[in-house]
């Protein structure tokens, strides 16, 4: 422990020497390792699908490739038309119109379904007619009047094309599966005709925006009062995120930097003291999103914050050194004897505060969630590289600084000021110590209790501004139409023509009626239909369109002949919900797009009749719906196992830092008191518990810890020196205090910054991100002195030596 | 420089003599689709047919029918009866393809239900019991109701082809067909769509029509085998391989067999 605790200066010293002086070979080198990382930046993709949300091998991502390859894409655009007539002559034909544009306008689609073509199917005399509703526009009322009693009518329409008040209708754009390929010409069409083992590219985000975009262009041409046209779908939603992120992060970028430039211009008033943080977080940045590139891994939603909390992080490092360089060299010393002070003096705690901040981050790199996980590692290499550049690249921009005459600079009288509050600071702390321990307590039990009223969310939708249009049109179409997201059920009697069974078929149409009549507290069926409306329609219109025979045929045969039937009249409807040998069966549960959390009772309630129904059959429950429920399951169990993972690993990093299994455990007080009041607030405060808010605690206790490290370093070295412990705590304030004190206001203003973002979830996160960095501040100004002195004031301080080592000078009054 | 400005003018000549001797030797692609639609294949044709079904997980399905066809007059009229498997054993299919009318008349027998069942069969786009054939795939085509433009002559298993594009003139047409344009290889030799391309109504389809073997049965040239691949954005979706056997030509079938009788009837 001895050993860790008093690491040889020398080493830093020895790197800062190397890079000083091979400043030429130094630049070139990282010139170029710059301008190879920048080129990896065309490789640099975004993933903001749901699906980027879990890890590649996760069993219901599997089952959900595996439905999508059977069943196409279940991502929608949905595209809502209200007004007081639907059935009206004007309304309709204005309808026919948006629908043929959007069928010929809107790219990669798949298929199109609206009142204007959902299938019909009846008898007529002898004949099975299976055509589009509107297969003859209608010419006058009368029609018209025809058209609605028959839409009224069906069953199948209701919730799907149609509201049950007859004043709202959808029409669903589905769009491909897959990338198309471009550029096969007709050709080579014939030769690459191999199936099972090609491996295709999904629907890329750009071009599902491309599919939006158009979409929302066209709708808006028909937008007017008595023809009000509503957006939706979950293919929408990402995409309105997917367009809000680029504009956020660049916003984040920039603010960041201002902050950053402000504060460093405010503390160093010289030109190198803002140029060379500068330089180590941009290139930080630059090789951090260069490794996204090398590993072919894709930027998503969490990873948005990554570099405005890269930025933050990696600055303070540079300014550790640049304070204490500038204090020595502004009191005369040479350049080089300058640097080498201070990279001896903060080298080590430099090293030691990165690896503790990449303790937090590293430990949600086995997060569920891919993408916490991502930025988890990704955030945690950032912080190495951070650490590698300020003692590589920062005493080669070092060795620049121009030689000056006359350095000695007069006391600045501002220091005075500070110094007096931190003096008072540390006064309160140690004079106050058993009200402040008492306080504490206090305010971490009422945090605690806070904990109850905690709720976990992951809802993309309420990430969007209450105003967003996205959010109210998907709002009121899940009033209209009961919902635009969809649970997909597959019913698998894994053998061919398993399907062709009446007691199977039979038992699908009754599960179908269960779960429409399916409702939780916060999700209500809005329709669920399958191969049994078909068939049932089917057997209805060959027996003269009798209403009785509404139903699945008892007999095996009839029901082959009927289905075989209805392929052969016009519709491939069928492939949607069986697969070409019939021993899959797809139930599609339409549901409104609400958090996920409060998927779990319904899903949890429709396993239970699923079981029920078929004991016997295999049934997977699969869809978007189901990737959402496991994102917020990984989330509560991120929780837990990316905490204890990080409070562990910090707590033992204290021990062996302190050298003392007691005082490293009380050093983690501080540590944890400000993730325990955040957790308190959300749960207060009604602020969705989403993951992007557990993230604060694994990135505050890294950050929290880096303060409670100078502190107790400085703490010990003037204790062992011999002073009181309230004198120690006094002369710490005043010397690490204040760098304390500089970098919490970078990191909580870099953390606020996220205040001017569109989305709701980074607000909440900023807010209560930054919050938690004064938190750890204000832990490490009052709480660990008021430990201190409850610990230290029984033990005796060693005589005062007369040659005493400042462990950290008044570097910051410069 | 005199030399210069003669070559150039020859040059000149030369490129502006391209594109109308190219005229000159370009086929009219009409000529050719009417040839292709006159050529001779048989009064009457008797045959068996296996249709295999593959799907894009390469799972593969077998229907065997027994195929009848014969000509009456300008119109065609066929019957087809499900051999096997036995979920659609007997079923039976009835098409009379007027020549004159895409409004054809067409009638499914199911046995389960003992009736004959008539299908609304102005929509030709439909799928041809259950593959990637449709009804308008295996019927013939109003040759006026297109527009032809000569692609290309290319050679094709080492045999010459026509590349022709043929592209509806109406919307009905191709509400009716189910496609926007089509491109046709057309055997020089012998006037037989070796291969297609269809682009489909529906968007992001394409078919693959490619006859994979030719038979000479009583001197026609006859595809024996032809498979069908259909593909959403240029992905694999679906497979049909028809096997044509035991095919015999004018063998004067009786109009009674082409009938809703016989349908009912089924054959042995």
């Amino acid at each position: 422990m001895n050993t860790i605790q008093k690491a040889p200066g020398s080493i830093f010293e020895k790197i800062g020497f190397v890079f000083y002086t091979h400043r030429v070979k130094t630049i070139l080198v990282f010139a170029l390792f710059t301008i190879l990382s920048l080129n990896t930046f065309e490789h640099l993709r975004m993933d903001v699908s749901i699906e980027g949300f879990l890890k590649k091998e996760d069993s219901v991502l599997a089952d959900y490739h595996q439905f999508r390859k059977d069943f196409d894409n279940d991502e929608l655009i949905v595209v809502g038309v209200s007004g007081e007539q639907v059935f009206e002559m004007e309304f309709l034909t204005k309808l026919k119109r948006l629908h043929d544009e959007l069928e010929a306008e809107v790219p990669y689609v798949d298929d199109i379904t609206g009142l204007i073509n959902v299938r019909h199917t009846r008898g007529e005399g002898e004949s099975l007619i299976v055509e589009d509703l509107f297969e003859r526009f209608p010419e006058n009322d009368r029609d018209v009047e025809t058209l609605k009693q028959r839409t009224a009518k069906n069953a199948f329409y209701k919730n799907l094309v149609i509201s049950e008040d007859l004043k709202t209708t959808a029409i669903v754009i589905r769009l491909l599966s897959f990338s198309p390929r471009s550029g096969e010409n007709f050709i080579q069409g014939f030769e690459a005709d191999n199936h099972s083992n090609t491996e295709f590219e999904r629907l890329t985000s750009t071009e599902c925006g491309k599919a939006v975009e158009k979409t929302w262009e066209i709708v808006q041409k028909y937008n007017k009062d008595d023809f009000n046209v509503l957006l939706s779908g979950t293919a929408a939603v990402d995409h309105f995120l997917v367009s809000i992120i680029p504009k956020d992060t660049k916003k984040f970028i920039f603010f960041a930097y201002l902050t950053v430039i402000i504060l460093l211009a405010a503390i160093f008033r010289r030109l190198s003291g803002v140029l060379f943080p500068l330089v180590i977080v941009s290139l930080t940045l630059v090789y951090t999103l260069a490794l996204f590139s090398v590993f072919n891994v894709a930027i998503k939603l969490p990873t948005q914050t990554l570099p405005s909390f890269l930025l933050a992080v990696s600055v303070c490092y540079s300014v550790h050194i640049l304070a204490l360089f500038y204090y020595h060299y502004d009191k005369g010393m040479e350049k080089k004897q300058a640097l080498a002070q201070s990279m001896a003096h903060s080298g080590k705690a430099i090293l030691l505060t990165g690896l503790t901040t990449a303790a937090g981050l590293l430990s949600f790199s086995g997060s569920q969630n891919a993408p916490i996980g991502e930025l988890g590692i990704f955030a945690g290499s950032g912080v190495f590289i951070a650490v590698f550049l300020t003692f590589t690249v920062l005493p080669c921009l070092i060795s620049f600084v121009p030689e000056k005459g006359n350095r000695n600079k007069k006391e600045n009288p501002k220091k005075m000021f500070l110094d007096n509050y931190l003096v008072k600071i540390a006064g309160f702390s140690t004079g106050k110590s058993v009200w402040i321990l008492c306080f504490t307590l206090f305010v971490l039990i009422v945090s605690v209790s806070g904990f109850t009223k905690i709720e976990f969310s992951h809802n993309t939708l309420l990430w969007l501004p209450e105003t967003a249009t996205i959010r109210t049109d998907t709002e009121q179409l899940d009033k209209c139409l009961k919902g635009t997201v969809s649970m997909e059920i597959i019913i698998d009697t894994k053998q061919e023509n398993g399907l062709y069974n009446p007691k199977l078929l039979q038992r699908i149409d009754a599960i179908s009626t269960q779960l429409e009549g399916l409702s939780t507290k916060k999700v209500t069926t809005g329709k669920a239909w399958s191969l049994a409306e078909i068939l049932k329609e089917t057997n209805q219109a060959l027996h003269s369109n009798d209403t009785a025979y509404y139903k699945i045929p008892d007999q095996r045969d009839l029901c082959i002949q009927e289905l075989f039937l209805f392929s052969n009249s016009g519709s491939d409807d069928l492939e949607d919900f069986t697969d070409s040998s019939f021993s899959k069966a797809r139930l599609s549960v339409k549901l409104p797009f609400v958090d996920a959390i409060a998927y779990h009772e319904y899903i949890k309630e429709a396993d239970a009749l699923l079981k029920k129904e078929f004991p016997d059959v295999s049934v997977t429950t699969t869809g978007l719906i189901m990737i959402y429920a496991r994102v917020i399951s990984n989330t509560i169990m991120d929780m837990k196992t990316s905490y204890f993972i990080a409070i562990c690993a910090v707590t033992l990093l204290m021990i062996l830092l302190m050298g003392d299994v007691r005082i490293g455990l009380i050093s983690m007080v501080p540590n944890l008191f400000p993730i325990i009041v955040i957790i308190g607030i959300s749960g207060f405060l009604k602020i969705p518990f989403s993951l992007f808010i557990i993230l604060i605690g694994n990135i505050v206790i890294g950050l929290a810890v880096d303060d409670t490290i100078h502190f107790m370093h400085n703490f010990k070295t003037y204790f062992n020196q011999g002073y009181s412990c309230e004198k120690s705590v006094e002369k710490t304030l005043l010397t690490a205090g204040r760098a304390m004190l500089l970098t919490s206001l970078i990191l909580s203003s870099a953390f606020f910054i996220y205040l001017f973002s569109t989305l709701n979830h980074l607000n909440h996160f900023g807010i209560l991100a930054g919050l938690a960095v004064i938190l750890a501040l204000g832990s490490d100004f009052f709480i660990t002195p008021a430990l201190m002195k409850v610990f230290y004031s029984r033990r005796v301080s060693p005589p005062v030596e007369k040659s005493v080592t400042t462990p950290t000078k008044n570097v910051l009054d410069s | 420089m005199k030399i210069l400005n003669y070559t150039l003018v020859a040059i000149l000549f030369m490129s502006m003599g391209l594109p109308l001797s190219h005229a000159l030797d370009t086929p009219a692609p009409l000529e050719i689709m009417e040839k292709v639609d006159r050529r001779y294949d048989g009064d009457d044709r008797e045959s068996e047919m296996i249709m295999v079904l593959i799907d894009k997980n390469g799972k593969k399905r077998k229907r065997k029918l027994k195929i009848f066809s014969r000509d009456n007059g300008e119109d065609t009229w066929s019957a087809s009866f499900f051999l096997s498997p036995q979920d659609v054993k007997n079923t039976g299919f009835l098409s009379y393809d007027y020549d004159k009318t895409t409004e054809d008349d067409q009638w499914l027998y199911l046995p389960a239900l003992h009736k004959v069942k008539r299908i609304a069969s102005n929509d030709k786009s439909s799928s041809f019991m259950g593959s990637d054939f449709s009804y308008a795939d295996m019927t013939d085509k109003e040759i006026s109701d297109y527009t032809y433009t000569y692609l290309k002559t290319m050679q094709l298993n080492n045999q010459t082809c026509h590349v022709i594009e043929s592209i509806p003139k109406t919307k009905k047409t191709i509400k009716d067909f189910g496609y926007t344009k089509s491109i046709f290889f057309v055997l020089a030799d012998s006037y037989v769509v070796t291969r297609a391309v269809y682009w489909l109504e529906e968007r992001n389809r394409i078919k693959y029509y490619d006859v994979k073997k030719f038979e000479t049965i009583d001197n026609i040239h006859t595809p024996v085998e032809i498979h069908m691949t259909l593909k959403k954005g240029g992905v694999f979706q679906h497979k049909t391989i028809i096997f044509y056997k035991n095919i015999k030509y004018n063998q004067g079938l009786d109009t009674t067999l082409f009938s809703v009788r016989q349908l009912e009837k089924g054959v042995n």
